[in-house]
């Protein structure tokens, strides 16, 4: 998959470069993984791993047994184990924002 | 953390949850506050209405998503009127009841989960930054452990049909 992101004048380039290294260097299962990225004039285009599943609130409202307790349980343990790791690296996800970087798959 | 960035790597029953956009996800000091404000209101957590947060409040907005996977819905959320008279998400409104930071637990659908997976939810919707455990501990809580008999949910369908009504009508008004 690969995302244009437009950029903004704080964030271009380092500050939006050393973010994307960071992303590029964590190794976890549950976490997506970049490949590469390339920046051509303002936008910057990151290659990443192939998800063919979707996203979650749109899988399970075609998909109602994902919402059983055990497949709930899965989606926590998976999400929980990324957020360790990330805290474990001190990473926090909370800057997290769809308005800022939005994300087109192309 | 919110469900938009999660996403599923395949199709079929053995999927992985992958983290997608954690962002710019923020380098944090472990004794260090932040006080900008992002994200959606939904999965906000207490202290980062008042503006000083860390990287708890990623525990708070799990626990905003398995509430909504339990129940459909999110546990905070108020709507008001515009002067079109549509139904808006009252965003000033949802952040009042942060504050205050009752969760109801009392809906009946909570009694077609585990008993044991309650407690976990309320450990993680904690009010009091300080006392919400961190993942790592938060990941030897019994409830992820077991496997659900018989007798506890094993589909929603009512709860999916929740989910869509509320992410396709709400989600793009939420965001602060």
């Amino acid at each position: 998959m690969v995302t244009p992101a437009p950029l903004t004048p704080e964030i271009f380039p380092y500050k939006l470069c050393s973010e994307i290294e960071m992303l590029i260097s964590m190794d976890h299962n549950n976490i997506v993984n970049i490949y590469e990225y390339y920046l051509y004039r303002d936008q910057v285009f990151m290659v990443m791993e192939y998800l063919e599943g979707g996203e979650l609130l749109n899988v399970i409202q075609n998909n109602p047994e994902l919402l059983s307790e055990n497949n709930i349980r899965k989606i926590m343990s998976d999400i929980l184990s990324a957020v360790a790791y990330m805290h474990s690296k001190n990473i926090g996800s909370f800057y997290a924002t769809f308005g800022n970087l939005e994300c087109t798959a192309i | 953390m919110k469900p938009e960035n999660l996403v599923l790597d395949s199709t079929g029953s053995n999927f992985n949850i992958k983290i997608i956009d954690m962002g710019l996800g923020q380098t944090f000091e472990k004794s260090r506050y932040l006080n900008r404000s992002k994200g959606s209101v939904y999965y906000t957590a207490p202290e980062q209405i008042k503006g000083k947060y860390n990287e708890k409040v990623d525990i708070w907005s799990c626990g905003v998503i398995l509430y909504i996977l339990i129940t459909g819905l999110p546990p905070f959320s108020a709507f008001k009127t515009d002067q079109h008279g549509r139904q808006v998400l009252d965003v000033e409104e949802v952040k009042r009841l942060i504050e205050k930071g009752h969760v109801d637990f009392t809906d009946e659908i909570f009694q077609d989960v585990s008993p044991e997976l309650i407690p976990l939810l309320k450990r993680m919707l904690t009010y009091e930054a300080e006392e919400r455990p961190e993942a790592s501990q938060l990941m030897h809580f019994p409830w992820l452990h077991q496997t659900s008999e018989k007798g506890h949910r094993q589909e929603g369908t009512q709860i999916s049909s929740l989910i869509g009504s509320f992410q396709f009508d709400f989600v793009e008004l939420a965001l602060l």
